[in-house]
């Protein structure tokens, strides 16, 4: 079976153009499922690029699309950091999802790391997206679990001294001032903070007969989800969503310095987008006809 | 391999003092196998958090609370350590302030273990 190709993508955004790659299987072995990666913020987007691209490879051989998208400011994509905007990211997400549907995907779902597990809850709530389907890696349960890391981060490049110390306090005043705040060479704006900081993945409505794939790591298989995660996984049930979680082996490889990949989660997801939508089995695994 | 036997000597760390001075409040070699044993046992699970949270392996198992850890190993950045003290955070249900990201704090296993134990207690 010939590799899944990579190829240079470029779209029109809001706020410019967009980079991504696209991840498609054989002519012969395409199904009609598209997937767009929503990486994560900041530096964690760099760390995780070998696991979302060995995923995408691995879809691809599956007969499933992928697009790893490069948001408005961050990669390849056009702008600086300073000037991505949580609502351009928004609508980022939207082009990348009709590029998918032009090129023949009819079903397409939403796979996101971190914070973009929490930008693809917020685009699959707008009705408009048709995205009734989320693979969510390690979400977040709110942007502001990730302001408070983002700022952390801060106070702890000052420990080598560096430079002088900071506070978070201190910190969050700066951007309450209307002034970016710069984390591991990152210009956060005020605004993009505030509006991350401001998402929470509970005040995600999500469209009724949605299916969400929840996976995170811990140290081994099989350990319970965070609390966090446990509270906001029984909300969605309680609202009549599939939602099937799963805690596997592997380390926290958006943060390690180190390339770190988890084997695990790979498998996981993959046997996800087999066997987790089994009631559009048959659907997903159509010829696509084109 | 953990000695589960005795501890060695230079797994005592700060606050031993301390928990003489609850021995002597409660009395009985009992309380004292308690408190100082719970205090081996932050040591043992910091080391695992350092060790899930770093990707280190097996080369934990020679860790003690001597071993410098900020500095020494290069897999301690910034964004680790944010991820070493989420991960203390959610295994020992505390709190850690903005003071206590610091080279002093994560100097070694020991006062790293030491910080985690003083919140525990306080």
């Amino acid at each position: 079976m010939p590799k899944p190709q990579l190829q240079p993508v470029y779209l029109e955004g809001p706020a410019g153009r967009l980079f991504a790659i696209l991840v498609a299987p054989a002519p012969d072995q395409a199904t009609n499922l598209g997937v767009v990666y929503l990486p994560p913020f900041g530096e964690e987007m760099n760390r995780s690029r070998r696991m979302a691209t060995l995923q995408a490879r691995s879809l691809a051989a599956a007969g499933v699309s992928v697009l790893l998208l490069d948001l408005f400011g961050t990669g390849e994509s056009d702008g600086d950091f300073v000037d991505a905007r949580w609502e351009i990211w928004r609508e980022d997400v939207a082009v990348a999802l009709r590029f998918l549907e032009q090129r023949g995907c009819s079903r397409r779902l939403l796979w996101g790391l971190r914070t973009g597990a929490l930008l693809a809850a917020e685009v699959a709530a707008d009705s408009a997206s048709s995205v009734r389907d989320l693979v969510l890696w390690q979400p977040l349960p709110s942007g502001d679990a990730m302001i408070n890391n983002l700022l952390r981060t801060r106070v702890a490049a000052a420990m080598d001294g560096s430079e002088p110390p900071v506070t978070t306090a201190a910190l969050r005043a700066t951007l309450g001032r209307g002034e970016s705040i710069e984390i591991s060479g990152y210009e956060v704006a005020p605004a993009l903070a505030a509006a991350l900081g401001s998402s929470r993945l509970e005040d995600c409505r999500l469209p009724s007969g949605a299916s969400v794939r929840w996976l995170e790591i811990a140290a081994e298989a099989g350990r319970p989800l965070a609390p966090a995660s446990q509270r906001l996984t029984a909300a969605w049930r309680e609202a009549g969503l599939t939602v099937v979680s799963e805690v596997v082996a592997g380390e926290p490889f958006w943060a390690l310095q180190e390339i770190t990949l988890a084997p695990s989660l790979l498998d996981a997801t993959l046997r996800s987008i087999h066997g987790s939508f089994p009631e559009r089995a048959r659907d997903r695994f159509s010829m696509s006809g084109r | 391999m953990v000695p589960t036997a005795g501890r060695r000597a230079n797994e005592r760390g700060v606050g031993d003092a301390r928990s003489s001075t609850r021995i002597a409040d409660t009395g009985g070699c009992l309380a004292e196998t308690a408190v100082t044993e719970s205090r081996l046992d932050i040591l043992i699970e910091t080391k695992h958090v350092l060790r899930d949270s770093l990707k280190l392996g097996d080369r934990v198992h020679g860790f003690d609370s001597g071993t410098p850890l900020f500095g020494s190993l290069p897999e301690l950045d910034s964004m680790a350590v944010v991820t070493v003290i989420t991960a203390l955070e959610e295994r020992f249900d505390i709190v850690i302030d903005d003071e206590e990201i610091s080279a002093a704090t994560f100097e070694s296993l020991g006062s790293l273990s030491a910080m985690i134990a003083r919140k525990l207690s306080g």
